[in-house]
């Protein structure tokens, strides 16, 4: 099953092969983009945020970790995501069609589908957090965030989160009709500011401060919970594609 | 032996605007069943609840004497399927296509492709995209021959076709049907395809089945008689399906039991004439 899985995977990602490679430049531009905001907001320095914290300062940094990288999971330069025409008409679920009209198990299509998100997230989250990393550290030649360790932990705690959020990707795609691509976004923005505000009013932190801290504090089992979180939500997420793949109509 | 190839019981579907069944429908090897019926009748939607791409709301469905599981491929391995949907991947070249498809049917016969592809003159390296109407038709109709299938689902595999491929679709499909363990459903508006290729008849309406024949039965029975006049007993009888006053003229279904009736009444019959499948046909659709 894995393997048909894994071949399935490995074409998509022939058939998608422009949308993915724009995908992939259009996250160095914004992983350049975040750092140069990062590095003029701050004196250079990533940390500035922890120091003199505004609101907006927090916002922005939310904004990239919590509601950039889910984002991640999708290779969101094709066409559909694109235009709202074209997911208009489901593109995502004619294509299901006619692999659901060939003799292919659900369950390998549902898998297919999530090691194709889990490649394009480990690609992504590793480009574009990596163009940060490199931007920072090579203009500022400095990284007073954390130790190395510490950075480990937190990447590793984000990726977690990813995973968890990511899993939702292939669903929306091939669960339901192509209009909720282009829907979704904005009810997560919302739900985000709300959850961001809200945060910010309790703790007087930002939600990515806050996990610097712990990070510091707690050290690698939050790492690991959340990486554990991240698993389990994928599986789940895995299962509901499954079962509505197994209900759903697809033309 | 399985006794029949299909069988679906009390299969519903239903749309805000448009209802599929309950229908009962029987495939039993050796037969082709042209499944007619005006536009929106629900053909294509009735061949895609069978194929599982669509999901039926009820009724039960069998294929090679069994119900299978969401999860089980061995009934698909052996249907062929060709219901315009490969759109979605005309981005793909034929070959691609045919890469993506073959790798899932154990008993693909790639001599088999090259055969067909060369007899309907396909270009492999051409984008399904940019192939016209009528060669995405002939494509689909080579993918759904290739993996050696039991039954095929063809849904108006002709239309659109030239003259030089349709007989050759046709004669394929003779030879595809010659061994008589296999079987198709054909949906279609040709009535040449019905008069060579079908064995039975089912008549959509509505989403419901509202006649099956056997086509010699058809043939044999339908006929247009002119008489000297019709009576009450004669215009309210069940097997006359149309009638005209100025001149005396009948559409009847069965045509014995109608001349006995005739005969009874001490009409006298001017002329008779069977009619042709077409006839028939627009008979059924239109009535």
């Amino acid at each position: 099953m894995i393997s048909e899985a894994f071949w399935l995977a490995k074409k998509e990602f022939r058939h998608q092969w422009i949308g993915f490679v724009s995908t992939i430049l259009v996250t160095i531009l914004m992983g350049i983009l975040v750092s140069g905001f990062l590095l003029s907001g701050a004196e250079g320095q990533f940390i500035q945020f922890r120091i003199e914290s505004t609101l907006f300062n927090h916002l922005f940094l939310d904004l990239i970790f919590i509601g950039m990288a889910p984002s991640f999971a999708a290779v969101f330069m094709s066409k559909p995501y694109l235009s709202y025409r074209e997911a208009k008409d489901d593109p995502h679920g004619q294509r299901m069609a006619v692999l659901r009209s060939l003799p292919i198990p659900v369950s390998v299509l549902a898998l297919s589908r999530t090691i194709f998100m889990l490649i394009t997230l480990i690609i992504l989250s590793v480009t574009f957090f990596g163009t940060i990393l490199i931007f920072i550290l090579g203009i500022s030649n400095s990284f007073d965030l954390m130790t190395t360790g510490n950075l480990i932990i937190f990447l590793i705690f984000w990726f977690g989160y990813m995973l968890a959020l990511g899993g939702m990707s292939p669903y929306i795609e091939f669960g339901t009709g192509g209009r909720i691509i282009h829907v979704l976004p904005y009810v997560f923005l919302g739900l985000f500011l709300v959850g961001q505000f809200t945060f910010y009013k309790y703790f007087g932190q930002g939600i990515v401060e806050k996990i610097i801290v712990l990070v510091e504090e707690i050290g690698w089992p939050i790492a690991i919970i959340s990486l554990f979180v991240g698993v389990m939500c994928t599986i789940g997420w895995n299962k509901l594609l499954k079962k509505r793949l197994m209900n759903r109509d697809y033309l | 032996m399985v006794s029949s190839l299909m069988q679906a019981k009390e299969v519903t579907k239903k749309y805000k605007r448009f209802s599929l069944g309950p229908l009962d429908m029987e495939v039993e090897p050796g037969i082709v069943i042209g499944l007619i019926g005006s536009n929106g009748s629900g053909k294509s939607t009735l061949l895609r609840v069978l194929m599982d791409v669509l999901k039926r709301d009820s009724g039960h469905i069998k294929f090679f004497g069994q119900e299978w599981h969401e999860d089980d491929v061995e009934w698909k391995q052996k249907v062929g399927y060709a219901g315009e949907i490969l759109d979605a991947y005309g981005f793909l070249t034929v070959g691609e296509l045919k890469d993506l498809i073959s790798r899932w049917y154990p008993s693909w016969s790639n001599e088999q492709f090259e055969t067909l592809v060369k007899r309907y003159k396909i270009d492999l390296k051409e984008k399904y995209r940019r192939c016209s109407k009528g060669t995405q038709k002939k494509i689909e109709f080579i993918f759904t021959l290739c993996h050696n299938p039991s039954l095929l689902l063809l849904d108006e595999p002709t239309a659109g076709v030239d003259i030089v491929s349709q007989r050759k679709m046709k004669e394929d499909l003779l030879n595809f049907m010659e061994d008589g363990e296999k079987a198709i459903v054909l949906a279609t508006h040709t009535v040449d395809e019905i008069n060579s290729i079908c064995d039975e008849i089912v008549v959509l309406e509505s989403g419901r089945i509202i006649h099956s024949f056997n086509k010699d039965e058809i043939t044999e029975n339908w006929a247009r008689i002119w008489t000297s006049d019709i009576g009450e007993n004669v215009k309210n009888h069940p097997n006359v399906i149309q009638y005209y006053s100025n001149p005396c003229q009948i559409v009847t279904n069965d045509l014995d039991t109608l001349e006995g009736i005739i005969q009874k009444e001490q009409i006298t019959i001017n002329h008779m004439q069977r009619l042709s499948l077409e006839e028939v046909l627009e008979f059924l659709i239109d009535n």
